[in-house]
């Protein structure tokens, strides 16, 4: 890992574009015009996305989400549906030589950086299951990863305050039944721990982005402020009206 | 097709993996098209699709289950695809449980 360095963006955006410039920051990387990236980011609107091997129907209260003109967007990564809103997301590109091959592994890897970041916070996280980082059996946060010629996609989602939107989302029988039952804690209250102090969204983000590249300097690669390239904005106003935009992406399953 | 094609779906969710849900067409009580849908990872995505096709032709009833984990798996081990949070077994039982809804 000598030498290497990551460009740090933190680049937010509307719902369908946040998703197109993950796509185009992989894209990018994948063709050797950008380099590895970590991306820091929130929704200026909320929105749903969900898995690309879900189908909209099911997981989510799709009539519902248009009342309220809450988009649902398909990703590119598998998992599970997510409601954003309230929350800080992530995502990185790199060449999986720095993560390895196995999927299952690179997770883990990958996760670590942000139970260290909690750590900062006085936050005692883990890591469970295949993609899911859990306080006190809560999971604070998601994440998902694919892979395009060589290059890993990870984004990832930490859960800062409650949002009535989460309704939105439909839990099906089977999932009832484990113990995986969505349940979901908040890093609002977990940071703030016994101080009666209301601290405002705003203020618990830049912490948790604060100890996000503190925790990844340190145990990953040093960062690099930078920006998308103007190629990159562009290849992402093209992903966000022709495909995140449009129903036949959304709905193919 | 025979004109009176039927649809059917079941899910599973195997103990610490991701929840699978399939919905078949099925005419004949033969599988005539598959679709398997989830909160799973599979790469590259598009292996999905081979799983699904690899399903069509194989008879309803018991030896369901059996068909379709054995089809599943030779198409997987002949591959560089990797299942995350899904197997041939929960997929097979998943579509096992949409086919067992007819013969109710």
């Amino acid at each position: 890992m000598e030498g290497r360095v990551f460009r740090l963006v933190e680049h937010s955006d509307e719902p369908f574009m946040n998703m197109a410039v993950d796509e185009a920051m992989l894209e990018a990387r994948a063709e050797g015009r950008a380099g590895d990236t970590l991306r820091i980011y929130y929704w200026k609107k909320p929105a749903v996305t969900i898995g690309y091997f879900q189908s909209a129907q099911k997981e989510v209260d799709i009539a519902e989400a248009l009342r309220l003109g809450v988009p649902v967007i398909r990703r590119i990564t598998g998992g599970g549906a997510v409601l954003h809103d309230r929350e800080l997301t992530y995502s990185i590109v790199c060449s999986e030589g720095l993560f390895g091959r196995e999927i299952v592994k690179s997770y883990r890897r990958i996760a670590s950086f942000i139970i260290e970041a909690l750590r900062i916070l006085g936050v005692d996280a883990s890591f469970e299951g295949i993609n899911d980082i859990v306080v006190n059996n809560l999971k604070v946060s998601g994440n998902a990863q694919t892979r395009r010629k060589g290059i890993i996609l990870q984004h990832g989602t930490l859960l800062i305050s409650p949002s009535s939107l989460f309704s939105l989302l439909k839990i099906s029988g089977e999932k009832q039944k484990g113990r995986q039952g969505a349940r979901v804690g908040f890093l609002d209250a977990m940071i703030k721990g016994d101080n009666s102090f209301d601290y405002s969204f705003d203020y618990l983000f830049d912490r948790l982005a604060d100890a996000l590249k503190r925790s990844f300097s340190s145990h990953i690669a040093p960062l690099v402020k930078g920006e998308l390239s103007r190629e990159e904005i562009v290849k992402a106003g093209n992903l966000a009206d022709e495909k995140y935009r449009t129903e036949e992406w959304n709905m193919r399953r | 097709m025979n004109g009176d094609a039927i649809r059917m779906e079941g899910e599973f969710k195997e103990p610490l993996n991701k929840l699978v849900r399939a919905e078949i067409v099925a005419d004949n009580s033969t599988i005539r098209g598959v679709k398997i849908t989830g909160d799973f990872f599979i790469y590259p995505e598009d292996f999905l699709e081979e799983i699904e096709r690899c399903l069509k032709g194989v008879k309803l009833g018991e030896g369901l289950k059996e068909e379709a984990k054995i089809r599943i798996k030779a198409l997987t081990k002949g591959s560089n695809a990797q299942l995350v949070g899904i197997s041939p077994e929960g997929i097979a039982e998943a579509v096992a449980r949409a086919g067992a809804k007819q013969r109710q």
